[in-house]
Formats: C-alpha cells, structure tokens, sequence
C-alpha cells in the first residue's frame, strides 16, 4: 500500500506533470508550425508546380467538395497572397476498364484558362488512360477557357446558342425589387445587365428590412439562413446561370408550387426571381434602367411620406431602398384590383411581359408567356436545353472545342469531363466568374 | 561463505504499489501528447482501456479467490495498450486487446508478477494479429480533435507520409503520424527521467538498451552506407519500449547483471527486426521473445543450480 503522503505527492506530481506536458507539446507545436508549414508547401510545389505555378499553396476547405468527386483544392497564390488559380484533385472513372483516374487540374484565377492537367501523384495507374492521352488533351486545352467540349458537339452548341434571346431587349442595367417583405424580412432583388439584346448577367439576392441582418446570400454562406439541398447562395448562382443559358424566364419551367425539376442544385422556390426578372425584362424593354428605378422607387415613398425621404433612414449600407408597402395596399393598386410595378406606376406605360413577342431573335418560334407557373412545369419553345449540354454545362457556355484524342471518343470524354466537374465546382462554390 | 540476503523484516518506501504508482505517472506525458495530438478519441481510449483491465483484474481476483493487489499496475498497463494503439482504434478492438492481456496473459498465467510475458505487448499483439487492419488507423497528429466517430467505426489512414521530408524538430515532437503514445521524443524521455528519478528504473537499462542498438544501428548505417539512425530512433517508438515495456515485472524481473544482458539481448532483436518489421511489431515482439528468453534462462539456470546441489549431496 502507499502512504498517505505518497498518495498526496504522486497525485500532485501526476498533475503537474500532465500540465507541464501538454505546454511542452503545444509549444513544440507552436514552435514546429513553420518548419510544418514549410514542408508541406515544399511538397505542394514539388506536386502542383507544374500543373499551375505559385508561390504557395491553401487548401480551400468546403465541405461540398465531395460531391464532385473531387479529393482536394488549393487556391495558388503570388508571392504578396494574391490569388493566381486553383489546382483540383479529382478522381474520375476511367469507362474503359471501371477503375478510377486521379488528376490534378489548374486553372488560372483570372482568366478561367487551363494552366495544366497531369496524373495526380498518388494515382494508383489502374486507369488504361495513359499520360499521353492525357497530354494530348493538355496541349489541345492548354491556355483555352474552360468548360470544355469536343469533336461533334460543337455545331449542335452553335445551332441552339442563338435560338434563346428575347426579342425587344435594350442595353443597359436593369433592377426590380419585391415591393413587401418576406417572412424572414428579407426583399428579394434582381439586378441584370443587358448587353447586345442578350442577358448577360443576373443576379438575384435579398436584403433585410433589418439592416443589422446580412443580405440572404452571406447569411446562407455564414449558415444562418438555411434551405433544402445546397446553400442558397448555390442555388441563387446556379439560377441566375441557368437563366443566362436559356435566356428566357419562360425556360426555367417554373411548376405551380414555384420550383423547377430542370435545373440540378436548385429546389428553392423560384416564383420570386421569374417574376423580378420579368420585371427588368419589361423594364429593358420600356429602357427603365437600374437608376430609374431607384429614382421611382425614392419617389413613390417621398410621396407616401410627402417629402420626407431623406428622414426615413431607408437606404442601406448598399444603396438599396429597404422599403416594404406591405402597410400601403393601395399604393401600387389599380381600379380593378390588380397591381403595378415601380416602372408602371411611375411611367403609366401599363404594357408588360405579354404584350411582347418572346420570339427568337432570328424569328423563330413565339414563346408564351403564360407557361410559367403552369401545372407541369414543361418548357415551350425549347426541347434542347439539356440534350445540348456537356457534363450537365449548357453548351452555350462552352468555351473551348477540342477535336479530342483521334479515335479514342471514351479517353477523351473521360479526361474533359474532370474538367469540366473543375468548372462547375468552381463556379457553383466559389462564387467564380459571378 | 556466507550469503547475504535481506532480512524481510526490513520495510523501504519503494515497495510495489510505489513502484507502480511511478510508473503510472511516468505515462501521463505520453498521455498529455494522445490528448493534444489526438484530442477526445485519445481520451475515451486511454480510461476505456486503463479502466477496463482494472476492472477486469479485479473480477478475475475475486473469482480466483486471490490478493487483488494495487490498482494501479493494470491500469498502467491499459493505459500501456492505449496509449500503443492507432488513434482511430474502434473501441471494441482495444477492448478485445486489454480483455487478452488481463484474462488469458496474466489471469491465466497466475496473477501478476506471474506472467512470463509483458501482458500489455501481449494484448496488443493480440490485436495486431486478430484485427490486422486497424494497424492503418493512424491520423495526422491535431486532426480532427473532437471526432468520435472512430470509435465505433475505426477511420482510414491518412495519406502515407514521407518522414524523410520531415524537419528535426517535427521528428522530435513527433507530429507525424504514429500511434497515441509513442511519438514524441521530447516527452518519452521525461518518462524515463521521471522513473529513474524515483528510483524504480536503474539508469543503466535503458542506456545499455539504447546505446546498444544505436551502436548496432550506426554499424548497420556504415556498412549499408545509409544514414538512418537518428531517423529510426526518433521515429520507431523505441524510446516508448526503454521507458514504459522492456523493464516490467514480468519481463525484467530483478536488477544486477542478468537485466543488463536482457536488455543488450533486447536491443539485438530490436535490432534484427528492424531489418523486417515495422509499427507495433518492432516494439513489441522483441520484448516478448526477451521476456520468454528471460524466463527459459531463469528456468535452465534455476535446474542447473539444484542439479549441481544434488550432485554435491550425493557426494558429500
């Protein structure tokens, strides 16, 4: 048995030693961080260097990263932290003989160019893709914007690119917002530019009647605003995109309850954004720009307060009107009961979406207006949304057409397909090219 | 001539709970580096198993109707197979390990102190045969520090390291993939510190231990023309064997003579298995073919010692 006085100093010590311990270790922790952090870029650059140049390397941590097959990503950055590109790990499946094909992947930060591919340096060679099949794909994509598509598939992209844009559009920046708030307080917006007749880009977000709380998108990115399936940031991305693919809200087939089935990712209600973009669609056609709006907007409510706007204290951080109506039903009501919009009350031009022709610009097939919301969702007008699409990209964003590896159709599609899940990882999470 | 043996009357502090209780407390470095490294998974592991052969030696005890003796060696000796184990170890195959070590080792051996081999190196030899492929449950040292799933379902490796690429200072702290317990240097060595300062362990053992096999390794190096034996000392976990396995109970049962040529025999297996064994292995089974050695030699002695008596009797 121990005494009583070896029981009292063996704990005591134990103790100390424990506390003494854990220092030593967190500091030697502490202490080896560099020597750590020096290694692991040294082997980074030993592994990456050749498919995207850098300084160093970070890894971006994501926790959607799997769901493209991908294992890793590391943003490249200059010697002063800039970022310069990205490297992706992904793993594909090498249909010829079913087993899996590593590769590394970079694509420069700037420019969406392909900066190298190679086999990644843990694959396992099982793959009957061989490094020159692989180089020979390189060479036919290095420097070219991804995404990528190849041999047959160029003339059919062609063919259907033109046949989507809206007739009537004017250039120009373009905005409508919800005129009440959701129940969560948030005012959904669209803002969308209009360059050559063609929507070129669109964004849709929403801010708070609260102006303490973040606009919907980084209260999504941040978790604090949460819906089914990916971050609505995601899903909000992954709309505006699609829209820009098929140019016409009417395309989006938006069912009766407000979502659509077409679109991969999205499964938010969509009535709002079809709705706010055949706002600025109208406002495009009637040339009442993002400014006019704003303008109309400011003076609906100095009329409702007689003057007094400037008092109000509405306008947020962002320049955005945080304004709801929902407390003025009669502000925007017409005799028989229906609603105006900001432009409609300001200008009195009550046209709208309907009285245009949604026909193709070369004046093909008239799309109806009164498709959206219908019960089944189907798309009028258009039937090669996703036929004309490679590894779920629409091809009127392909940017590069390969011929590809003479008489090996499989390698080929095997190896662009990683790239092109590198594009769409990078721009459905890092918000790219947005 | 006379033999001088101690008078068993004659009580020193030292005795075995002290014994036990400087070793138990030798470990809590090692401990301290599972929980920093390892976080909670280490934790759980390090109780589960430190309690779990405490309770079982006690059940079994009081089912043999024998002394139950101080608490404090089977938990040193959980603690032991805990802190030898992969962090991502699935709780069950620590358990299945201890479980070995307590009943069928040192239980069935005849208690503690019986043993002809360590129970600890027993228990996680028990493991690494039966479940093989949990010797890959290593983990990147502060990852994952609150994960716990690893307990119920085990985890895969990490990416395999080249420790070659590793700095000094890395090797000496040991953040590099390893088992709970075995990897830091820095804090092995406090280990080794503690228990010679206590008394319990003659400093003279882990030097022959050590000094042996770097010597057997630096003329391996040069006749290899290699230059790997900073390399395996601060990586093999051999520093974890000198401090907490080779010199036990049941392995090295006395000082003096006979321990130094035990602990120069270990060094020479450790030294062949290095040739063909790596992980658990090189730790653990040299010092369990030692003890057994130890035990035939102690045997073969002990008959060569009463044949001689006879003989003189018969004579006389």
């Amino acid at each position: 048995m121990l005494s009583r006085d070896n029981v009292v100093r063996f704990t005591v010590e134990a103790i100390l030693f424990f506390i003494l311990s854990a220092f030593v270790v967190v500091g030697g922790i502490l202490a080896t961080n560099s020597s750590e952090y020096t290694r692991l870029q040294a082997g980074l650059v030993e592994d990456y260097a050749d498919v995207l140049p850098a300084y160093s390397y970070e890894e971006v941590q994501s926790a959607l990263v799997e769901g493209y097959g991908i294992s890793n990503v590391y943003e490249g950055l200059d010697e002063d932290g800039n970022p310069n590109g990205f490297v992706v790990e992904i793993e594909i499946t090498d249909h010829q003989t079913g087993n899996p094909l590593n590769l590394v992947i970079g694509v420069d930060y700037n420019t969406a160019q392909l900066t190298g591919i190679e086999r990644a340096p843990d694959d396992q060679g099982m793959s009957a893709i061989t490094d020159e099949d692989i180089q020979m794909i390189y060479n036919q994509t290095r420097g070219q914007q991804i995404p990528v598509a190849y041999g047959v598939q160029r003339q059919d992209a062609d063919d259907t690119a033109e046949q989507q844009v809206l007739s009537g559009l004017n250039d120009g920046i373009y905005y409508a917002q919800t005129l009440s708030a959701d129940r969560s307080g948030y005012i959904d917006y669209v803002e969308m530019s209009i360059e050559n007749g063609m929507i070129t880009m669109v964004q849709w977000d929403a801010f708070n009647v609260d102006m303490n709380i973040k606009n919907r998108r980084e209260s999504s990115l941040d978790g604090v605003y949460e819906v089914s399936g990916l971050n609505w940031a995601s899903q909000s991305y992954i709309l505006c995109h699609a829209l820009m693919d098929v140019q016409n809200p009417d395309l989006l087939a938006m069912k009766s309850d407000g979502t659509t089935d077409i679109i991969d990712g999205v499964s938010v209600n969509i009535r709002t954004f079809v709705e706010l973009c055949v706002e600025c669609i109208e406002n495009s056609r009637a040339e009442f720009d993002k400014d006019m709006y704003f303008a109309g907007m400011r003076e609906i409510v100095d009329n409702l307060f007689e003057g007094d706007f400037e008092s109000l204290g509405v306008v947020n951080d962002d320049g955005f009107i945080v304004f709801t109506f929902d407390g003025y039903p009669g502000v925007f009501a017409l005799p028989d009961g229906s609603q105006m919009n900001v432009r409609q009350k300001i200008t009195g031009d009550m046209s709208d979406y309907s009285d245009f022709d949604s026909t193709a610009a070369d004046g093909g097939e008239q799309m109806s207006s009164d498709s959206r919301g219908n019960e089944d969702g189907i798309r009028t007008g258009d039937t090669a949304y996703e036929a004309d699409s490679i590894d779920g990209i629409p091809m009127a964003e392909v940017n590069t057409y390969i011929d590809g590896i003479e008489g090996d159709i499989m390698s080929t599609s095997d190896i662009v397909s990683a790239i092109n899940t590198t594009y769409r990882f990078l721009k459905d999470y890092l918000n790219w090219m947005a | 001539m006379t033999e001088r043996v101690k008078a068993p009357f004659i009580h020193t502090e030292r005795n075995d709970a002290y014994s036990a209780a400087a070793h138990l407390v030798s470990i809590v470095p090692a401990v301290a580096v599972g929980v920093v490294f390892y976080g909670l998974r280490a934790i759980v592991l390090i109780l589960f198993c430190a309690l779990l052969f405490a309770l079982s030696d006690d059940v079994c005890s009081r089912i043999r109707h024998s002394s139950r003796g101080s608490i404090l060696n089977p938990l040193f000796n959980g603690a032991v197979i805990a802190l030898l184990l992969p962090p991502d170890t699935p709780i069950y195959v620590a358990a299945s390990g201890v479980l070995f070590a307590s009943i069928v080792v040192r239980q069935l051996s005849g208690g503690r102190g019986s043993s002809f081999i360590n129970a600890a190196c027993a228990g996680r030899l028990f493991i690494r045969i039966v479940f093989p492929l949990n010797e890959a449950a290593l983990a990147l040292p502060g990852e994952h520090r609150v994960y716990l799933k690893s307990l119920i379902m085990g985890s895969h490796s990490p990416e395999p390291v080249d420790l070659s690429q590793y700095y000094f200072s890395e090797l000496l702290m040991g953040r590099f993939p390893s088992f709970i317990g075995t990897s830091c240097s820095v804090i092995l060595l406090a280990g080794m510190i503690y228990l010679i300062a206590k008394r319990v362990l003659k400093p003279y053992l882990p030097a022959c231990y050590l000094g042996m096999l770097t010597l057997l390794l630096l003329i391996k190096d040069i006749y290899l023309g290699t230059s790997q034996t900073g390399m395996f000392l601060l990586t093999s976990g051999i520093l974890f064997t000198a401090s907490y396995l080779l010199f036990d109970d049941d392995t090295v049962k006395s000082f003096g003579p006979v321990s130094v040529v035990q602990a120069f025999l270990c060094a020479a297996l450790t030294f062949l298995a290095s040739f063909r064994m790596t992980g658990v292995d090189l730790l653990i089974i040299p010092v369990l073919i030692t003890g057994v050695l130890t035990d035939v030699l102690d045997f073969t002695d002990k008959v060569i010692k009463v044949t001689a008596e006879d003989e003189a009797d018969a004579k006389s």
